[in-house]
């Protein structure tokens, strides 16, 4: 009943919310600003005026080689080896997590989670400060060859490789999420009924594992292949240098050059289109005849597989890559807010941090020290204050649609309200953004209110949510609920007391997701908002004056806010993001 | 094909141990059935042998060949001790048809594909799961599920095959048919089973030994109507059987190699032993199984009717005898009103004498009431 | 309950009886701004005050030093200030005054072409030259009004040898032999792509010829390039290697090996050690020794506070207001002649305006506006291809 109610509502909220901006973008597609229309009407003697309808933005794109086919063509390989990094990497951890009797799963499992805290660009950073060597580029020297004498080729360092390699590391962590969270609900027993049959490790594996966690999966390379897709950053810093172009690069190129842009927005629908393909598989997958209900109320007794000997030869190998990805940057980070000159050592001063008064020198203006400095923390503040409503907003919409899809799994609406809900994750933010900057010149109430940001938040990380809620929802077998249905308990009760608290841990990361990803958003509200008011939008005023030990430190301050919100969220719930996965 | 032997066996989580010093040997083609309460380790034991558990202590063999041995470092994984293994929540696979789900095992086997068509036929024959052949376990009900179960698990035609509470999931009517059907397949794959169940009657109508447990401990290990009849300690005697025996406190005292005074709930009677016994102490309880307190008009003992459960076959009286309530059960229907006088007697010689400070079997014995007055 | 409504009501007549009024204000911009054309501070000063009390002034602006609030100290005129990147300004400036919605008050952007043909063209902005320096800026910065000028030089590691003079002709950049150079995107960057559509002017053609010359020895000659900017610009760009920040680019040639190039803007050295590196254009580099562009400073069309936003502009090219936002700064140059550089600016070999007006390729308005897309799409393929 309560299913047949809230799918409707979401599909009626869904569609009012993510249609205006559809609508946009399929208008911008096919018409012209003024600024094409003197482009098209210089270079192919068209007679065009601003807002009229045209193809052209579309024979332009689709017909050009080297700007959009071959770009795409690296869209899909860097996000197809990413989504794979991603899966890899985090089922590895998951698996072992869950599966083994690893040493210091505790600490594994929250650090593990750490590159996905860390903005992208952190790791690309980092990558570059490794791998740099004399015989690449400028000839930086890196850590690695001024401590090894080892010098990696080029393509090691700037392209294909490093890109998909960041994002997928940087990714890895949804991976962890969403797999561990359904191997450490799946019944053991599906395993061990295959060890009794004499399959081996890597057949169950194959046949009985994976399959089961392909819902999960699905999930996984949807957001995962979706963000990559969508990442600018991150191609940017370590793709271009290559000559490494992908269609976010392409895309960000003609959205700013005001007489691209209708191709732009084309590029736009193209990612659109790979986000809906993707999507129906997803759906054609978990609306088959097979079920996953995979958590029954009873859990079976887990043996975790004896590592043995390579115990300590795997902890230690796991141990040192979560150092290199995870503890690192924010090492690096810190160091770099209490340098003078960057990676230079000697000038170590803690002013960039302490000073009572104002840093001057070259950092004109910078105002006081990051501890002292009342623009950093009304910012910080005001950046927290919008990541907690979104967060809360979001996660409790996630759940809530996750329900609905679960319980009305297989029909059309389910589906509508599921891909609906991941629309606005395939629209760069850039674009989001600016669909709202309008919107806000036509309901002008909304200007520069926190509501508007509110609004434009809550839509754009709503995919997160609903993910992380319908893929635990799907898990949970309808007969819990119906258990407390037959005992009298109400709608909300049975929410409350049943549901929620029996997938917490995955609610829980509905929730901190968003709120992580909040935190250092710039591109989706920089038209929205006045600078100062959110973190990020300091953060730029920082990079632009070059006063990178004040970026850095404040980058470390919004890693460190959002490990603490973390931290307090499993303190007072006994759930986190990594906890639904396993570690205790 | 393999007795299965356990030594010593201990599993122990943390300080909490799940299953203390167990030492059992089940031969070939037995149908041994590990029974006790939930959480007395029964499962684990089953989980042990199957090597899906790793014991703390104590050697696992099949016949000679170890299997598991906490001295000798050795521990064999599930797949290479060539058993099966049958979930008490089926643990079909959902995304694998009924087909795939019982070829698996097959192809894992690295069977010919016609044999294993052939035996997946086999198998849907004989579980009589034919028409369901294409389904998603998903799409079936819980009977089905337990056959298409049983079948993944036999169709390798394993030597031993072990059962995790594999019926408490089925309806009583369904259960009872698979009952049936599981010890016609006992008989007709002779291997070896080993069964856990908490369901005494499962047992007793199923296994050719029971292995009753308490608390990680064995408490005995034998034919099912020894376990009925001569049951070692008050705490089988009170868990085998339906209704369950009756347990009266008794002081008794010995008189002869063979015989001693009891009295329990008021009465006075001689305990006349089949063999000769010794009683440790004068504090004793009296086991009494229910149809050994016949209901007959010269009874010697006389109390009354508390109430009366007439199933048809068979009636179960509860008759109320000073402070105490008895069950008897009569062949038949009756039906007494509340409160009536019945008189009824101690017959046979498998009335049992437990020492109540150890909970033992001392004597097992007959009887004699003193003659009735008047 | 009935109340409540009532006040509802009210309020949203009220409105829509503002909406209204706001549509009227484009002539009352463009009024104020005629009657501020001969004000000088003070009255200016006066005037803005009245208007704005206690209200924000706001700016949007492509860089965020403006955020300074030294004006406020001055003057007591509350700023807020909005840091989106060029085309997100455009894009405001299209929805906002576009629309006829109240976004900004004071402009600060760069790039000419869009500023003419897009922003100015569709009457969203209007042009303001503060009366007190009318004198002193070139009139050819005065329509539309240039505040500052800010550059991109090409600098190299010296590997400590401050004599090595290892970039004396620009065509070296285009050869293999120093492949390499960090360059920002220019589709990415406006002022790069500026930039190179500026070079495609007669006069840096005849400068490029020369330097050809003078580096191969022979005459350049048509063959598969249409003109001999198109030669460099085709060559540089394939040559060189595109990095997304100065600040990296800065710090890769302060960092890399001796003779590592790279062209990023002059304020940038000092988040880096830059013992290393030499200006090219103090070795005298023939050709020219990197960019300068222009950033302006306009009025919204539908400004609310048109006297403040004149006041703020004349701020901004007063020595005070011009020291305490960009001052400290080298690679910045106020469009104020009367204004030098800092001596900050000096210790890094910054130079006055005059000295770069030579041997940098200043964004020209005329030839950009003429050669645009065509010259636009070249480079798009070129970047996209390489």
């Amino acid at each position: 009943m309560q299913a047949n109610v809230l799918i409707v509502l979401f599909a009626v909220l869904l569609v009012i919310l993510t249609v205006y901006p559809m609508y946009s973008v399929i208008r911008s597609s096919l018409t012209v600003g003024r600024m094409e229309a003197m482009r098209y009407n210089t270079l192919y003697h068209t007679k065009l005026s601003a807002d009229d309808f045209t193809l052209l933005n579309y024979r332009e794109l689709l017909t050009n080689v080297s700007t959009f086919w071959k770009p795409l063509w690296n869209s899909l390989r860097m996000s197809a080896y990413a989504s794979l990094i991603a899966i890899v990497l985090g089922g590895t951890v998951a698996f072992l997590i869950t599966r083994t009797d690893i040493r210091a799963k505790k600490f594994f499992s929250s650090v593990f989670i750490f590159p996905y805290i860390m903005p992208s660009w952190t790791l690309a950073l980092v990558w570059k400060n490794v791998f740099a060597n004399s015989r690449v580029g400028t000839g930086v020297v890196g850590m690695l060859e001024s401590l090894t004498g080892i010098c990696v080729p080029s393509w090691v360092v700037y392209g294909i490789f490093p890109c998909a390699l960041v994002m997928g590391i940087h990714y890895a962590p949804f991976a962890y999420i969403l797999i561990g969270g359904t191997l450490r609900n799946m019944d053991a027993n599906l395993e061990e009924a295959a060890t009794i049959l004499q399959a081996g490790r890597g057949r169950i594996l194959r046949r009985i594992t994976i399959p089961i966690v392909m819902p999960a999966l699905f999930s996984t390379v949807l957001l995962v292949f979706s963000s990559t897709m969508a990442s600018y950053a991150v191609p940017v810093f370590v793709g271009s240098p290559g000559n490494f172009f992908v269609l976010s690069t392409q895309l960000t190129s003609l959205y700013n050059t005001m007489a691209t842009k209708g191709q732009a927005f084309v590029m736009t629908i193209v990612l659109i289109l790979f986000g809906v393909m993707l999507l129906g598989i997803n759906l054609w997958f978990t609306g088959k005849r097979k079920s996953f209900t995979t958590v029954t109320g009873k859990s079976g007794q887990v043996s975790y597989i004896r590592l043995g000997r390579a115990n300590t030869v795997i902890s230690a190998v796991l141990a040192v890559l979560l150092f290199l990805i995870a503890i690192f940057p924010i090492i690096s980070f810190a160091l770099e807010s209490m340098v003078e000159v960057q990676g230079n050592y000697a000038t170590l001063t803690l002013k960039y941090w302490l000073s009572r008064e104002d840093i001057g020198g070259f950092a004109v203006n910078a105002g006081k020290g990051i501890l002292f400095n009342g623009m950093i923390w009304s910012a910080l503040w005001g950046s927290i204050k919008l990541s907690l409503i979104v967060s809360l907003i979001v996660g409790t919409g996630g759940i809530l649609i996750g329900y609905a899809v679960a319980r009305k799994r297989g029909t059309r609406l389910a589906g509508l309200v599921s891909g609906l809900a991941f629309f606005p994750y395939l629209v760069p933010s850039m674009a989001f953004g600016a669909i709202f900057l309008a919107v806000s010149t036509r309901l002008t109430f909304l200007r520069g209110t926190l509501l508007l940001l509110v609004i434009v938040g809550s839509i754009k990380y709503l995919p997160f949510a609903s993910r992380s809620g319908t893929n635990s929802m799907m898990q949970l077998s309808g007969e819990i609920e119906e258990a407390a249905v037959i005992v009298g308990a109400s709608w909300p009760k049975r929410m409350l007391r049943i549901l929620f608290p029996i997938q917490k841990s995955s609610f829980i990361s509905g929730y901190l997701l968003p709120f992580i990803s909040c935190m250092r958003e710039l591109s989706l509200f920089i038209l929205l908002t006045t600078s100062g008011t959110l973190i990020t939008t300091l953060l730029s005023y920082f990079d632009e004056k070059a006063v990178t030990q004040m970026s850095n430190g404040i980058n470390l301050l919004i890693v460190i806010i959002v490990l603490l919100v973390n931290f307090t969220t499993n303190k007072l719930t006994g759930a986190s993001i990594d906890k639904g996965v396993g570690g205790n | 094909m393999p007795s299965i032997v356990l030594t010593h066996v201990t599993k122990q989580w943390g300080k909490f141990i799940g299953v203390n010093d167990l030492n059992l040997e089940i031969e070939d083609g037995a149908f041994v059935t590990l029974l006790g309460s939930s959480g007395c380790g029964k499962t684990t034991t089953l989980r042990m042998i199957a090597g899906l558990e790793t014991p703390t202590r104590g050697e696992i063999r099949f016949d000679d060949k170890i299997m598991f041995s906490s001295d000798k470092n050795i521990n064999i994984p599930p797949a290479r001790r060539e058993v099966g293994f049958l979930f008490q929540n089926y643990a079909l696979w959902p995304h694998m048809t009924v087909t795939q789900n019982i070829a698996f095992g097959l192809e894992t086997l690295k069977w010919k594909k016609p044999d294993i068509t052939a035996r997946v036929k086999e198998m849907l024959d004989i579980m009589r799961i034919g028409p369901f052949a294409d389904r998603y376990p998903a799409e079936l009900s819980g009977g089905q599920q337990q056959r298409v179960a049983i079948a993944r698990t036999l169709a390798p035609k394993p030597r031993v095959l072990f059962m995790d509470e594999p019926l408490s999931n089925l309806d009583a009517k369904l259960r009872g048919e698979m009952r049936t059907e599981l010890k016609r397949l006992h008989k007709d794959t002779g291997s070896t089973f080993v069964y856990v169940t908490h369901d005494q009657l499962e047992a007793m109508t199923l296994s050719t030994r029971i292995c009753m447990m308490n608390e990680g401990v064995l408490q005995q290990y034998a034919p099912p109507l020894e376990v009925y009849n001569r049951p070692a300690n008050l705490f089988v005697a009170d868990f085998v059987g339906n209704p369950s025996m009756n347990l009266i406190d008794a002081t008794a005292k010995q008189t002869a190699p063979d015989e001693a005074e009891i009295s329990f709930l008021g009465q006075r009677a001689v305990f006349r032993g089949n063999e000769p016994f010794r009683l440790p102490a004068d504090s004793a309880v009296l086991g009494i199984r229910p149809e050994f307190l016949p209901i007959t008009p010269d009874g010697g003992l006389e109390g009354q009717a508390y109430s009366t459960l007439p199933a048809g076959m068979e009636t179960t009286v509860k008759i109320k005898l000073g402070g105490a309530i008895l069950s008897a059960v009569v062949f038949g229907a009756i039906d007494y009103e509340t409160d009536a006088a019945i008189r009824f007697s101690v017959a046979g010689d498998g009335i049992l004498l437990f020492d109540r400070a150890s909970g033992q079997r001392v004597a097992s014995g007959s009887v004699l009431l003193p003659a009735r007055k008047g | 309950m009935k109340k409540t409504a009532a006040i509802l009501v009210a309020m949203i007549l009220c409105l829509s009886l503002l909406l209204p009024v706001s549509a009227l204000a484009e002539t009352d911009v463009q009024k104020a701004l005629a009657d501020a054309a001969d004000l000088s501070w003070d009255d200016l000063l006066a005037k803005a005050k009245a208007e704005i009390g206690d209200n924000e002034l706001m700016i949007y602006s492509n860089t965020s030093r403006v955020k300074e609030d030294t004006f406020t100290e001055k003057t007591g005129i509350k700023i807020a200030t909005q840091n989106p990147n060029d085309s997100q300004i455009y894009e405001m400036l299209e929805q906002e005054v576009g629309n006829n919605v109240y976004g900004a008050d004071v402009v600060l952007l760069q790039d000419c072409f869009m500023l003419t043909n897009f922003a100015i063209a569709s009457g969203w902005l209007e042009n303001y030259v503060p009366a007190d320096y009318k004198s002193v800026i070139l009139e050819s910065d005065q329509n539309p009004l240039v505040c500052v000028y800010l550059n991109r030089l090409f600098f190299y590691n010296d590997g400590g040898d401050k004599q090595a003079k290892r970039f004396t002709n620009v065509w070296q950049f285009t050869e293999p032999e120093f492949k390499g150079t960090e360059f920002k995107n220019p589709m990415d960057e406006k002022s790069s792509m500026n930039f190179l559509i500026s070079l495609t002017s007669e006069q840096w053609q005849a400068k490029l010829a020369d330097a050809y010359r003078s580096y191969y020895g022979k005459d350049w000659a048509a063959g598969e390039f249409a003109n001999i900017s198109y030669e460099w610009i085709y060559k540089f760009l394939m040559n060189c290697t595109f990095v997304s920040k100065d600040s990296t680019i800065a710090a890769d040639v302060a960092g890399g090996a001796a003779g590592s190039a790279g062209l990023f803007v002059f304020s940038k050295l000092r988040s880096v050690d830059a013992s290393n590196i030499t200006v090219c254009a103090n070795d005298g580099i023939e050709g020219f020794a990197g960019l300068m562009y222009p950033i302006y400073g306009m009025i919204a069309a539908n400004a609310k506070y048109p006297y403040a936003a004149c006041l703020y502009l004349n701020y901004l090219l007063s020595e005070e207001g011009y020291n305490n936002i960009f001052g400290k700064e080298m690679g910045t140059y106020s469009a104020n002649g009367t204004i030098g550089i800092s001596e900050n600016a000096k210790t890094y070999g910054d130079q006055p305006l005059s000295f770069w007006q030579d041997c940098l390729v200043f964004e020209d308005a005329e030839h950009v506006q003429n050669v645009y897309f065509e010259v636009f799409d070249q480079i798009q393929q070129w970047c996209a291809s390489k």
